[in-house]
């Protein structure tokens, strides 16, 4: 580890304060995914939760997908709690979600896409995956915040985000076709040579992705690194099971425009004038 | 006092009467010939070290365009390199015996060989060696027998001609992978499905995770055997039911899958059957250690099924005891048959038609039970040691290595690491 470690440790720090203050805040509210709450602690309460600040948040950008992370995730996708995440979608009386996950944005960084999508597709689940843990955790409060200071139209009810690495444990959480859109924005660009496999989108995951994916399910990909563009393009369009769609099509698709604009990463692209790079592909059927 | 290395690896031919020995880089062939074992064939991997080195140097060096560039690196103890890069695993038969396959770490490659089976100065001939960006961990042949589907240390799985020239990157380009995890691969295996006749490839990982692809079409992922907590470090599948998966690993249990339908059938606990055999090689690692010092950390090393005879066998690593479980084929379950305690750890298991061999950590022992021949009676009902066969083969190993300098250690500091399995147990030590 070449960056100094963060002073999350440093007691008097403002940021630890911060921090601590907010994990309560998660803690009574229902969806930390894995935790039991009792009932007592989820009655709401009616004081209006300011949304978070990003800079109590900051981590370095990146985050080696192989390494042996202390991760949660369910033994199977049938083991997923999802009511915890989604507790608007969950009867309680026949103990089952009303829906399921349907849209994934993989590495949701700060959210921004999940929060503009989730007014956009209010009849889809809408899940954010993240690996690093105080981002997760900002998204997490900020969805918190939302869903709290709109509790009367309940809305942002259905987004929410996990902490995972989607590249080793997706099918751990989805069952085979459960999903329709898949966003990979703005993904670490690896640029090492030796380090591509460490890119979000290479020739094998590509097969995992399909599989969570039904037919005719897109993947949504822009990034602002033309390289990483054009490799995420060949590999796409190398790949058996996707087939790009046209700019035609891009240019009426609400998802695009959504995905252009909302990001934070896409924001700051904004800010710097810099290009953005977009390419939607869709899930063929299997061959015979 | 010098000894003979033990035997890392073993396989039987009993087809060809012929059975291979795998110590350090070498292979040694030998066969039954008038009621005896005799050395039929020899091979010695003496990929050079320098060239390796040369490679790794060349390997890291890259700037961010992928281009080479020139630096100094740290030498290697040439004995140090040697030990860490000169096994030979996971060799197997086919072409009826006058081919067999296997994984070099030298070079990060695998190894094709004829077998002249008439020949018996030296039956071995080096048919093709390819090379690989990664480790070769697991290999597995298909059903016709002109692919061989190869795991790596890093995820990926390729496929290579059995016949044919080495792949040539300058002529063909990079080889691609035909399926991947992002994990490191364990196993692998290639399988018919009866119910279908369709071809699939199973692949496990460090990650708990058992995949079914379609073959040839391996980008399509036909399913995940959801169930284990740990690493999967072995899968067989029986010929006697084909439609079933046994796999084992850092669990406590071993799995019984159907993996056409993708169900879990049961599960056998041996946590308990172990305990008397667990020592202080048991314990964790420093660094994983509890505040006790009394943390123990334990896995199957490999699984093994015969090819008529409902049995699995399996053992833990470091321990002396071969488990033998009866599976029923009716109710999908298995029971306890057999437990063979034998003299030394087991190092190695594998099978052939109906009988198992393994071999022994023997170092202690003073060149004899290196391998045990184990059959099943049908007198006793149960599993016996073929003693004949076993100190045959025993008395033929120690007579013609006792004089080869490369494969006499010293001490039993010099030996390879032969328990490594249980390093693929994962901690979690990566928090943020």
């Amino acid at each position: 580890m070449k960056a100094k470690p963060l002073s999350i440790a440093d007691p008097s720090s403002k940021r630890y304060a911060y921090r601590i203050s907010k994990e309560e805040n998660r803690k009574q509210s229902k969806h930390v995914a894995f935790d039991n709450i009792d009932e007592e602690d989820t009655k709401s309460n009616d004081k209006k939760i300011d949304l978070p600040k990003k800079k109590f948040y900051r981590q370095r950008a990146h985050s080696n997908p192989f390494s042996d992370h202390q991760l949660e995730y369910p033994l199977n996708p049938d083991a997923m709690d999802w009511s915890k995440l989604y507790p608007y979608y969950y009867d309680s009386d026949k103990k089952e979600m009303t829906k399921n996950v349907t849209i994934a944005d993989i590495g949701c960084g700060f959210g921004g896409l999940l929060v503009d999508l989730s007014p956009a597709f209010p009849e889809d689940l809408i899940l954010g995956m993240e690996i690093r843990v105080q981002v997760t955790n900002y998204v997490e409060d900020r969805i918190i915040a939302l869903r709290n200071n709109h509790k009367a139209e309940n809305k942002y009810q259905n987004i929410s985000v996990l902490r995972g690495n989607a590249m080793k444990f997706l099918p751990n959480f989805f069952h085979k076709a459960q999903l329709s859109k898949m966003f990979f924005c703005f993904p670490d660009p690896h640029f090492k040579q030796r380090k591509h496999k460490a890119r979000i989108i290479t020739n094998t995951l590509l097969s995992e992705y399909a599989y969570v994916l039904k037919e005719g399910g897109v993947v949504y990909t822009i990034t602002d690194v033309e390289d990483l563009h054009h490799w995420m393009v060949k590999h796409l369009e190398e790949h058996p099971l996707f087939e790009r769609l046209s700019k035609d099509w891009e240019s009426q698709d609400k998802c695009v425009t959504i995905m252009r604009n909302s990001t934070e990463e896409g924001k700051k692209v904004e800010r710097k004038k810099g290009a953005k790079y977009i390419a939607c592909f869709k899930r063929l059927p299997n061959p015979i | 006092m010098p000894f003979i290395h033990p035997v890392q690896d073993i396989v039987v031919d009993s087809a060809n009467k012929q059975v291979y020995i795998v110590i350090k880089n070498t292979i040694v062939v030998y066969r039954f010939i008038d009621g005896e074992y005799k050395q039929v064939g020899k091979w010695v991997d003496t990929y050079k070290l320098d060239e390796l080195e040369e490679q790794n140097k060349r390997k890291k060096a890259k700037n961010n365009a992928g281009e080479a560039v020139a630096t100094t690196k740290k030498e290697i103890p040439i004995a140090e390199a040697l030990s860490l890069n000169s096994n030979i695993r996971s060799l197997k038969t086919f072409n009826q015996g006058k081919a067999i396959v296997t994984c070099t770490d030298s070079n990060k490659g695998i190894a094709i060989f004829d077998v002249d089976l008439q020949n018996t100065e030296n039956c071995l001939t080096l048919r093709k060696r390819e090379q690989f960006a990664k480790r070769p961990n697991a290999i597995t042949l298909t059903d016709d027998e002109n692919v061989i589907l190869m795991a790596d240390k890093f995820g990926d799985v390729y496929s290579i001609n059995t016949q044919g020239e080495p792949y040539d990157e300058k002529i063909m380009g990079e080889r691609k992978p035909i399926l991947g995890h992002v994990s490191m691969l364990t196993d692998i295996l290639f399988k018919k499905s009866t119910s279908n006749n369709k071809d699939f490839v199973i692949t496990t990982d460090r990650d708990e995770h058992i995949k079914v692809s379609n073959y040839p079409h391996s980008f399509v992922v036909d399913k995940w055997l959801f169930g284990h907590n740990e690493f999967i470090s072995s899968i067989v599948s029986p010929e006697w039911k084909s439609q079933w998966l046994v796999s084992a690993g850092g669990d406590d249990s071993i799995f019984l899958w159907d993996w056409e339908v993708g169900k879990l059938l049961s599960t056998f606990n041996y946590t308990d059957l172990i305990q008397s055999q667990l020592t202080d090689k048991h314990l964790a690692a420093a660094r994983f250690q509890n505040e006790k010092k009394n943390a123990i950390e334990y896995c199957v090393a490999k699984l093994s099924t015969l090819k008529s005879l409902p049995y699995v066998a399996f053992y833990v690593e470091a321990t002396k005891i071969l488990f033998i479980l009866a599976v029923h084929s009716e109710k999908g379950t298995f029971s306890l048959k057999q437990t063979l305690d034998l003299p030394a750890n087991i190092i190695s298991l594998t099978q052939n038609e109906d009988i198992f061999s393994v071999s022994l950590d023997n170092h202690e022992s003073g060149d004899k039970g290196f391998v045990k021949v184990i059959k099943f009676d049908s007198n006793t009902n149960s599993f016996i040691v073929d003693e004949f066969l076993s100190q045959n083969l025993d008395k033929t190993i120690t007579t013609t290595l006792k004089n080869d300098t490369n494969l006499i250690t010293e001490s039993a500091e010099d030996m390879h690491p032969l328990y490594n399995i249980i390093n693929l147990k994962k901690h979690g030590e990566h928090y943020s």
